[in-house]
């Protein structure tokens, strides 16, 4: 099992590959591989959604991704 | 002239009624909905929490492995535990009970059913006590069935599957287990032949060939799943893909790249996929679930360690983070009645014949595959640990070296995990391991046997370290 960190200033769901997997800011436990990161709905953010390779993550060294900044009003 | 109208004629009957059997049409899906059908998300668990997560494996083996699971069940049912604070049924708290052959008969009853499995005018009656094999011959020396089993669209299965309609699940369709809405989830295990890849009655399966489940009889997924070669003939559904807006789910896409880190990720969207292409694949075939998986884990497996599938327990898990109804402790049951016959092969100079060369090939292999997939869940359950203690090792040494400062993460979900294995192979009493490991494959056992492996099921179960732990964590009683 993998892990991955996603920032983001606000307490958001977060999908992989499209299905609701958890929330920002958590330690999400992830299968190792290819993925499709997104905050869904609102689209208040950017980028929309991002892939990234997961593998080789430990519970102490997850993989951070603070890539997703708010844009508009929920900065 | 006459003579040869009159042959002609009856000619001409015969071929009309061969034409006229046929297996039953599984439906087409109008329409691809999440929200309808038969699937885990659509469930409720009125008296089933979700901080204690428990899934049941059935393995096959005939009326052996419907016993043995069938004893599990009942110890399940005796035992109360006190959890979230109110006494319950350990039976109430099962989420998932995935089955292949022989199990998915239990399986299939305690869903369809519920505590009328342990009604003894019920299943045992309807199953467990019955000759469901000379049924099944008789059904074939039976000259009104010659016909039918002479169109190529109507098989030995077929005729199987109307016995267990008739007999045992009383008609009942996917409809009725989706409109009871209740847990544990039911998957019923056959094999892809063609795929050469697990098959299981569920409407996420379905979506992929735009096949409504609700219109299928649970008696015919029970037959698929215990279609034993060449005893049966293959069972045969109708692949209607791309007629139902169902889309490929992104995780296919992405696991397509993950042939060199992750193989069996990128295997399962290899299989999904072919489901698709409709001209390749205009129908599935199915056997006997048992030549996949014969302990019904593969596909739990799945939804323990991916986020791919719909009812993913790391999704539940990660998601459960900041609900007070945690995901706490995830109980895993494995029930296989693998057998271990004795054998004379090593006796003789000269090697064995063709029969017990094709048993051999027929489950060696099987049983091999079986105690890896059991060691899989074992080393994931083993995994989540030492990520936890790999935490708390950090967090330690930190914690010496800069008094006062924390860690930059949550750390990993607190789960409690149990994994319990029931097999013959745990009893200590030579003699008593003898004989359940060398009960036959059938669907006639004789009533002492039948009763016998309910008791060392329940005797097992009970017995099992991770039990006795489970049993110790949750003020377990009779």
């Amino acid at each position: 099992m993998e892990f991955v960190v996603i920032s983001y200033p606000k307490d958001r769901k977060v999908r992989i590959d499209d299905k609701i997997a958890g929330n920002t800011n958590d330690k999400l436990m992830v299968e190792t591989g290819h993925h499709v990161f997104d905050l869904g709905d609102p689209k208040d953010y950017q980028p929309l959604s991002i892939e990234k390779l997961v593998h080789n993550t430990t519970s102490v060294t997850p993989l951070r991704i603070k890539d997703f900044q708010p844009t508009g009003g929920d900065k | 002239m006459n003579r040869v109208f009159n042959h002609l004629l009856l000619t001409l009957v015969v071929l009309a009624l061969c034409s006229c059997a046929t297996y039953p049409i599984n439906p087409q899906l109008r329409q691809y909905d999440p929200q309808s059908g038969y699937r885990f998300q659509n469930l409720q668990a009125p008296k089933n929490s979700d901080s204690l997560f428990v899934i049941l494996t059935f393995s096959g083996g005939g009326t052996r492995a419907a016993a043995l699971s069938y004893g599990v069940m009942e110890k399940l049912r005796k035992m109360k535990i006190m959890w979230e604070g109110e006494e319950r049924r350990l039976l109430d708290e099962v989420d998932v009970i995935s089955s292949v052959s022989g199990g998915s008969f239990t399986a299939a009853y305690y869903g369809l059913f519920r505590d009328e499995l342990f009604d003894p005018g019920k299943f045992e009656k309807v199953f467990l006590y019955r000759d469901i094999q000379g049924e099944l011959v008789a059904g074939l020396f039976n000259p009104s069935n010659w016909l039918r089993l002479a169109s190529p669209t109507f098989g030995r299965i077929d005729l199987a599957t109307e016995l267990y309609d008739r007999e045992i699940f009383e008609g009942k369709s996917f409809r009725d287990l989706s409109d009871m809405k209740l847990r544990p989830f039911i998957m019923i295990n056959a094999t892809d032949i063609a795929m050469g890849s697990q098959f299981t009655f569920i409407q996420d399966q379905f979506d992929l060939i735009c096949s409504d489940l609700n219109g299928v009889h649970v008696a015919r997924a029970v037959a698929a799943s215990s279609n034993f070669p060449v005893a049966f003939s293959t069972l045969t559904l109708n692949n209607y893909a791309g007629t139902c807006g169902y889309k490929e789910p992104s995780w296919m896409k992405e696991a397509l790249k993950d042939f060199i880190i992750n193989p069996p990720r990128f295997n399962r969207a290899r299989i999904a996929q072919s489901y698709l292409n409709h001209e390749e694949r205009e129908y599935v075939h199915l056997l006997d679930g048992g030549i996949g998986d014969n302990i019904g884990l593969r596909g739990p497996l799945v939804g323990i360690r991916s986020n791919d599938l719909p009812w993913s327990l790391p999704n539940r898990i990660n998601l459960s983070e900041q609900d007070t109804n945690k995901i706490r402790k995830v109980l895993v049951i494995v029930v296989d009645a693998r057998t271990d016959p004795k054998t004379s092969i090593d006796k003789s100079p000269s090697g064995p014949g063709l029969t017990a060369i094709l048993d051999i090939i027929a489950s060696v292999p099987m049983s091999n595959y079986s105690f890896d997939t059991v060691q899989l869940l074992l080393d994931t359950f083993t995994d989540w640990q030492k990520d936890r203690a790999v935490y708390a090792g950090c967090k330690a040494i930190l914690q010496e070296a800069c008094p006062g400062s924390e860690m930059p993460d949550k750390p990993p979900p607190p789960l409690e995990t149990y994994g319990i294995y029931v097999g013959f192979d745990q009893l200590q009493n030579p003699k008593e391991r003898d004989y359940f490991l060398n009960l036959p494959t059938t669907f006639a056992l004789p009533r002492e046997s039948v009763d016998k492996l309910r008791e060392i099921g329940q005797f097992i179960l009970g017995q099992s370290e991770d039990f006795q732990r489970l049993c110790s964590d949750l003020k377990c009683h009779e």
